[in-house]
């Protein structure tokens, strides 16, 4: 029967659990009235805190017996069989700690955990087995038995259906590789599901930048092999007809504006091939330009139309007024470090600005090239507070922006040295950049610390000074030894994205010392002191697509320093370089340079013998460090001259080893010449041509594991008797 | 010397917690949590072993080790809800996020994680004696709060993006209004209809810094600038020379 | 070199403004024309303002402000338009902002804490976020 109210509730079985925290997860209390739900509902809430292995709730007269079985608590955890994968790892990953309360689930999760770890690590053919020992007082011991079985290589990647390209040229296409004995500190030859995704993308942007428009990747399958030591990758796909740029037209309907006045814009040139990056390009470079006009809610859309036939796309550039959206509010959540407005600043929408998606990508970009980040989402959520209103969410991850260098290298030019560095590229959270740089040679020792804030007065000026010192053993070339103290203020902003205004104001010691005896006369009058105060600009116009490895475009560059602003020396130096690359095929790479400069003291000031101009070594391969250099006829020490120009042009081509291995070679041919030394022009005592030097040679680039290796062989073809010439040239540095 | 298996000596579970204590009083907050653990591990169903788990979340949190702590308090306060001394296991979740709140030109997730927190122990447990001075933190962290708006307001102020301040402003005064940063909020409202040219509007927020803030050093910059156009500091001190400009 | 230029704000188009009447266009009817106001002032009657500006931005100069534009649309009891006023960029006044600043607490970053801190080791961000906070009152 069933009784009017619940006058008392008898908990059973608890040991831990004290018998108010049972009746406080219930939904029925003494004296309420009694309803089978709820005491349904406090079953399923008793259940759902975990706390308990079973519960029964049933009626004793007027009092209402709650049985309960505790389930027990962990009292330790091990970890038996794994060694790819160490304890720490373990724990972090799973969510049992000792002294928690053991539940069957809880256990089946932690037992996912790990397998999801080991497969991260390419292993999918581990087990995991939890073992519980049963304990007094209600207590167990956890041990999870591993076994980590063979790792999942991916033994042999594959394609089918690609005729244009060869199945080698596809696989460096992708981040997964094939198992390799090399490959031991990477991951990339273990199997991962994420990855395959990634790799399909890959391709189809690989395809769609060399215009198969209508490129599809069918399937991408992964076999695991029989002996299920590791898989097999298959990559079907279709590469589809090969496409050229057709016309490219606007069709812009909007409130004044005349679609023709943005042709300038279509950088598509008719005939070559499609490439879906470039279309992307213009259509960031139209919104640009809309949004200056005023027409911030525009949005481009290109309507790529296939002529099957002659294999043409003609592509149409939709401009249609978007949504009239507003930015309410720019969150940003995440930086711990960094300040809010070293990101805010890199924004190009305000708040209260028009909504434009090219913006926002454009800011998104920005703020990842700062560095600080290993993620950086920016994502637009509507606002509750209007309709046409949006909040910008920016999170950010940060990564240790902190670096601690330390390198060992060996070069012809300064022989053994060692290098240490410590740097914080995001200094306080600011932005700025402290670095502390050194380096220990037998002939040459500097030390460097350099300070940078890139928006100095919160403008996009970049500001910062350098205080340096370094000594120079040049006893080889000219017989004394050079010491220079000093420090600089300098300043830098970009013109526009390809030209960039660098200023820079120095002040430094300089002196000659240990001159040899029998050194020339001329080096001898240079023993002592100077002091150098100078002011310099450099103008740089940089269109190279890379500028650690520039495979296109072109970089050209004007420097020119005034020293005289006090200080002892007064002369005027000016500086050009240049350097233009083309893709002559894949990896071949023709890379055509040139420098020339020229010095002339005033105020009949001499030109110091450290200031002057030497060629060889690095500048000139094939000739010995200032190798190339006006010299005293007796003693043979460089003098250095007055003016230099050099050139050079160098072809780099893949060696047909795999290509992750960083070999590459290089042919090339340096030639330049030297003018003479300071005005002691018509002297019978010094050996000086302004005569062309020229050399070839041939060499390799390694990037090894253990850092840059460059090894140059090179025989001078023109020279003059008294120059140096020196055939080996190597250099190798190690970056840990 | 943690992961040596210490050999199990049984001993009487109050003489353990009471050593455990004492090393607590002496600072000695690591070899405690070591104590703490043996008062849990032998006696896990005394009395003594749920407060001793309390302890060890304190001697964590003592330890600055912010996210074991809060692990322990939570492991707590989901074994003992009932417990007489939950209220201090929330206060302390709640200290344990206050004692992270960064500067508020940084990430304030601390700052609202806090703020949640103490606001719990103030609606569990306004009898307890831990409410009143989580009401208090609960006002220092709404306060810092609306120091994180100012701060971006100030920032586009200086770029001279009025829309995005005033609105950034207005924040501060619609959603914190007991906070300090209020009157500075209304004021710069104040120099941006200045700018902007709206005159009207500037009166009337003046109007309004008059009316609830009479004393405050903000009302006479404001009202000094409504009428001569120049803030009270401002028109005090000289101009800062040629530097001026620079800065 | 072409400075860039910048749109901020909302500056309504001139079309949709001639289409409000003083006495006779309703609250939805302008939100309807001309969008969710930039800002709305709080206090007396309502009235709504559309703030636009246009800067001109040459390297790395100060972004130069060319124009900018208010225009207020003040609003009677009933929430019908009863005035329409636009302020020109010459209505403005230079002023001189008030550099004292409400002081707030939260511990500033060490030096010394920050280049040791996280160096060449990647900072979970719990561990890094524990700056001190606002100490022990």
């Amino acid at each position: 029967q069933n009784m009017g109210s619940v006058r008392q509730i008898v908990v059973q079985g608890n040991q831990r659990v004290e018998v108010e925290t049972v009746k406080s997860y219930m939904a029925i209390a003494e004296g309420d009235p009694y309803s089978a739900d709820r005491v349904d509902r406090s079953l399923k809430t008793l259940f759902n805190t975990g706390l308990f292995a079973d519960v029964s709730i049933r009626q004793e007269g007027e009092a209402l017996v709650v049985r309960v079985v505790e389930n027990p608590i962990i009292n330790r955890i091990a970890f038996e069989g794994n060694n790819r994968v160490k304890d720490e790892q373990l724990e972090t990953e799973t969510q049992l700690r000792p002294r928690v309360v053991y539940t069957r689930t809880k256990v089946q999760n932690d037992v996912k955990r790990i397998l999801d770890l080991y497969r991260r690590n390419g292993r999918f053919a581990a087990t995991v087995e939890p073992k519980l020992i049963q304990l007094e007082q209600n207590r167990v011991d956890l041990a999870y038995e591993i076994s980590e079985g063979e790792p999942s290589y991916v033994k042999r990647i594959n394609f089918v259906g690609n005729r244009f390209y060869r199945d080698s040229r596809l696989r460096e296409v992708l981040s997964t590789k094939e198992e390799r004995w090399y490959r031991f500190l990477s991951s990339d030859d273990t199997y991962d599901p994420d990855r395959l995704t990634y790799d399909r993308e890959l391709l189809r942007r690989y395809y769609l930048k060399h215009g198969f428009a209508d490129f599809r990747v069918v399937s991408g399958v992964a076999e695991l092999t029989p002996d299920r030591g590791g898989f097999f990758l298959t990559f079907t796909v279709e590469e589809g007809e090969r496409y050229k740029f057709g016309t490219a037209t606007i069709n812009a309907n909007l409130r004044d504006l005349d679609g023709n006045e943005l042709n300038p814009l279509l950088t598509s040139v008719p005939g070559e091939w499609y490439n879906a990056d470039q279309v992307e390009d213009i259509v960031q470079n139209l919104t640009d330009a809309l949004g200056s006009k005023g027409f911030a809610f525009v949005d481009v859309r290109p309507q790529v139309n296939r002529d099957r036939e002659n294999k043409v796309i003609n592509i149409t550039y939709d401009v249609h007024e978007g949504p009239r959206v507003y930015v309410e509010r720019i969150d940003i959540t995440g930086n711990v470090r960094t300040l809010d407005k070293v990101i805010r600043r890199e924004f190009r929408l305000v708040e209260g600005d028009a909504f434009n998606t090219a913006k926002v990508r454009r800011s998104r970009q920005r703020i990842k090239d700062l560095g600080f980040f290993d993620k950086a989402e920016v994502t637009n959520i509507p606002s509750d507070s209007a309709p046409d209103r949006t909040i910008i969410k920016v999170d950010v991850q940060e990564k240790s922006t902190g670096e601690l260098s330390f390198g060992v290298g060996w070069s012809t030019v300064v022989g053994p040295l060692v290098e240490a560095s410590i740097r914080e590229r995001n200094l306080l959270g600011r932005g700025q950049d402290l670095k502390l740089s050194s380096s220990l040679g037998t002939r040459r020792t500097s030390a460097e610390l350099s300070f940078t804030e890139p928006y100095f007065l919160d403008r996009k000026l970049s500001a910062g000074f350098d205080i340096f010192g370094l000594t120079r053993k040049m006893q080889r070339e000219s017989s004394y030894d050079h010491n220079t103290m000093g420090a600089a203020v300098r300043s830098g902003y970009y013109i526009h994205d390809n030209l960039r205004q660098d200023v820079r104001y120095q002040v430094k010691r300089d002196q000659v010392e240990n001159v040899d005896d029998d050194a020339s006369i001329f080096v001898r009058e240079q023993m002592g002191t100077s002091s150098t105060s100078s002011i310099q600009q450099t103008l740089t116009w940089d269109y190279r697509d890379s500028r650690m490895e520039p495979t296109e475009g072109y970089v050209f560059k004007i420097n020119n320093e005034l020293a005289g602003l006090g200080g002892s020396q007064k002369w005027m130096r000016n500086n050009l370089s240049a350097a233009q690359y083309f893709q002559l095929d894949e990896q071949v790479i023709l890379g055509v340079s040139g420098t020339a400069g020229i010095i002339s003291g005033f105020a009949d000031e001499k030109v110091r013998i450290t200031e002057r101009y030497y060629l060889g070594g690095d500048s000139l391969r094939g000739f010995a460090n200032s190798g190339v250099s006006p010299r005293d006829k007796s003693s043979g020490d460089a003098l250095g001259g007055m003016w230099q120009a050099t050139g050079s042009v160098q072809v780099k081509f893949p060696l047909g080893l795999p290509e992750e291995l960083g070999f590459a070679g290089q042919a090339f041919t340096d030639f330049g010449s030297i003018g003479s030394t300071e005005d002691y022009a018509n002297s019978a005592t010094i050996n000086q041509a302004s005569s062309l030097r020229a050399s070839v040679g041939v060499g390799v680039t390694w990037k090894s594991p253990m850092g840059p290796v460059a090894l140059d062989l090179a025989v001078p073809v023109m020279k003059e008797s008294f120059d140096e010439d020196e055939f080996f040239h190597f250099n190798f540095g190690t970056r840990f | 010397c943690s992961d040596k298996k210490d050999e199990y000596v049984e001993r009487p579970v109050e003489e353990l917690y009471n050593e455990a204590m004492d090393l607590v009083e002496k600072g000695e907050y690591y070899k405690a949590a070591l104590a703490f653990d043996e008062v849990d591990r032998q006696h896990p169903y005394s009395v003594w072993a749920t407060k001793a788990q309390l302890m060890n979340a304190y001697v964590l949190y003592e330890r600055n080790k912010y996210p074991d702590a809060l692990v322990a308090l939570d492991r707590f306060i989901q074994l003992h809800p009932g417990n007489k001394d939950a209220p201090y296991a929330y206060y302390l979740k709640g200290l344990c996020y206050y004692e992270q709140v960064t500067d508020v030109a940084r990430d304030q997730k601390m700052t609202e994680m806090a703020l949640k927190s103490l606001q719990e122990v103030v609606d569990r447990y306004p009898a307890s004696s831990y409410a009143r001075d989580a009401k208090l933190k609960v006002d220092l962290t709404r306060d810092h709060l609306a120091g994180k708006e100012m701060n971006i307001a100030r920032y586009y102020q200086k770029r001279d993006q009025w829309l995005a301040a005033l609105n950034r402003y207005k924040i501060v005064v619609e959603q914190y209004q007991t906070t300090s940063h209020v009157p500075e909020a209304l004021h710069r409202m104040v120099e941006i209809y200045l700018t902007l040219g709206l005159t009207e509007e500037a009166k009337k927020t003046a109007a309004v810094i008059g009316h609830n803030f009479p004393g405050s050093d903000w009302y006479e910059d404001t009202f000094s600038m409504v009428n001569t156009g120049q803030s009270a500091t401002q028109a005090e001190k000289k101009d800062s020379g040629w530097f001026g400009w620079m800065w | 070199c072409t400075p860039t230029i910048d749109n901020r704000g909302n500056l309504p188009h001139p079309e949709d403004l001639a289409k409000i009447t003083a006495g006779k266009t309703s609250r939805e009817e302008v939100q309807a024309l001309l969008g969710t106001p930039s800002s709305v002032m709080p206090y007396g009657d309502e009235s709504w303002q559309y703030i636009s500006a246009v800067f001109e931005t040459t390297a790395f100069f100060k972004p130069e402000l060319k124009d900018r534009k208010v225009v207020s649309v003040n609003f009677d009891m009933a929430g019908i338009v009863k005035t329409v006023t636009y302020k020109e960029l010459q209505d403005g006044k230079e002023i001189v902002l008030v550099d004292r600043e409400t002081p707030t607490a939260g511990k500033e970053l060490g030096i010394l804490e920050q280049l040791m801190g996280n160096i060449g080791r990647f900072s979970k961000p719990e561990s890094g976020g524990s700056l001190g906070g606002m100490g022990r009152n």
